[in-house]
């Protein structure tokens, strides 16, 4: 006794033979599946279907299925960047409804197109802001707030990085006086003092 | 003390999206496959306020698809101009001949559909170019527009009949105004409080959407949790102008 499920064993059985022709006709599996009679093929048909809208299994052509087709995740800002461009002016709660994105990001991503010229920031006191686009590159600018940050920390680093060496120094250099002056006094110290 | 209810923009699957990705499934299967037919053409219409001019620009934006919304002085080369430019084209020709071409070429490359936005004011003008570039393309063209839209292409045999489908964006029904405010809020709404709210609607997505603002806020300053019951959602529903 089989554990699947219909449709389980529908998606096993194509994605055998998926993975041997590289796609699967209805008829091809009806045949696989032992199928007789039109009814069973009819419930197989519908089971397909549900797998299709199911992102299970991709459908080539009419009748002819194959491997579920990879999600490739959206670049969100390349989807930002195409509502606005849509729609010419849009609000923070526009950007996270349609393009799915945290309100702050989608915030930083605004402040970083103000900056560049791209979109005039429009807001009256005690309302919600909206951000106008006023010069369509069509191509999207190229996010450089991540590159900055970048900056900024190695920035950073080197200047703690040359304060440690300069305190290293300094205290090189101490301890270089101090011996200069031992040398000094050694030096000038008298014979059987 | 209750807690506060926050509104959070969601894209509702309502019914109406749900029937608008059965329509794009339907189109894209096939396309550059044997069961390919001639009816490349989709036609989206409602009256203003249903959300189709919102769910067509998330799905195209989400789908990298072209997307033109008409403006009403453009002439021809204008309109064509604009397709040149969202297809990416680096050097726009000034002539309508050349644009069309370059079009040709951009759509034949291109898999992706093609939404064009408040067609119908330009009447039968941009129709027969939106004809000839499917006919010769073998591309999708979606075209959306209020009640006029279907008429006009009825009218035009040709375009008719490559037509795969015309879907009509419907009044929101109460079951999308209870996921509305459920996705949006979390609040779940009880049945005469969807019908309340459903009636102050008048079928209108924007509506909803101002109301279930006032929701979330009138839940908060009464500190009301739970279920939302009739006397809410008249509050809701009384602070702003109501659908017809």
């Amino acid at each position: 006794m089989t554990l699947l499920s219909y449709n389980q064993q529908i998606l096993a059985k194509a994605l055998e033979l998926i993975a041997e022709r590289g796609e699967v006709t209805v008829t091809e599996l009806s045949h696989e599946m032992h199928l007789q009679t039109y009814k069973e093929h009819k419930r197989m048909l519908d089971g397909l279907s549900e797998l299709f809208k199911a992102k299970s299994l991709s459908r080539l052509r009419q009748g002819v299925y194959g491997r579920p087709q990879e999600q490739k995740q959206e670049d969100k800002r390349a989807v930002m960047w195409r509502i606005l461009r849509m729609r010419r002016r849009v609000a923070v709660d526009d950007l996270v409804e349609m393009a799915d994105v945290a309100p702050d990001y989608a915030k930083e991503w605004l402040r970083m197109l103000v900056q560049r010229g791209v979109v005039r920031k429009h807001q009256q006191p005690g309302m919600k802001g909206s951000w106008q686009l006023i010069n369509d590159p069509v191509d999207m600018p190229e996010d450089d707030t991540k590159a900055n940050r970048l900056r900024e920390l190695r920035k950073k680093k080197k200047e703690a990085a040359v304060s440690v060496i300069d305190g290293a120094l300094k205290q090189l250099q101490t301890i270089g006086e101090a011996l200069s002056k031992a040398r000094y006094a050694i030096t000038t110290m008298e014979e059987g003092e | 003390m209750g807690s506060t209810v926050k509104f959070k923009p969601t894209f509702v699957q309502t019914k109406n999206v749900r029937s608008f990705e059965t329509l794009m499934q339907g189109l894209m299967i096939g396309k550059g496959g044997a069961g390919e037919g001639d009816e490349r053409l989709g036609c989206i219409w409602g009256r203003a306020g249903r959300g189709k001019t919102r769910t067509v620009q998330t799905w195209a934006a989400r789908n990298g698809c072209v997307y033109i919304e008409t403006v009403s002085v453009w002439s021809e080369l204008d309109f064509l101009q604009k397709l040149c430019q969202e297809f990416g084209l680096r050097q726009i020709p000034g002539r309508r001949g050349r644009c069309f071409d370059a079009i040709i070429e951009a759509m034949t490359m291109s898999n992706q559909p093609v939404f064009i936005d408040e067609i119908e004011r330009f009447g039968q003008k941009f129709l027969e170019i939106i004809r000839d570039l499917v006919k010769i393309t073998g591309g999708i063209i979606v075209l959306i527009g209020e009640e006029e839209l279907p008429h006009l292409m009825k009218q035009n045999r040709r375009v008719w009949s490559r037509t795969y489908r015309a879907m009509e964006f419907e009044p929101v029904s109460p079951t999308d105004v209870g996921l509305y405010v459920s996705q949006c809020t979390g609040l779940h709404l009880s049945p005469p409080a969807t019908e309340i709210m459903h009636r102050a609607s008048g079928g209108d997505l924007r509506i909803v959407r101002r109301d279930t603002i006032n929701l979330a806020h009138a839940a908060t300053s009464l500190r009301r949790t739970g279920e939302v019951d009739a006397e809410l959602a008249a509050i809701a529903c009384k602070c702003g102008l109501k659908g017809d």
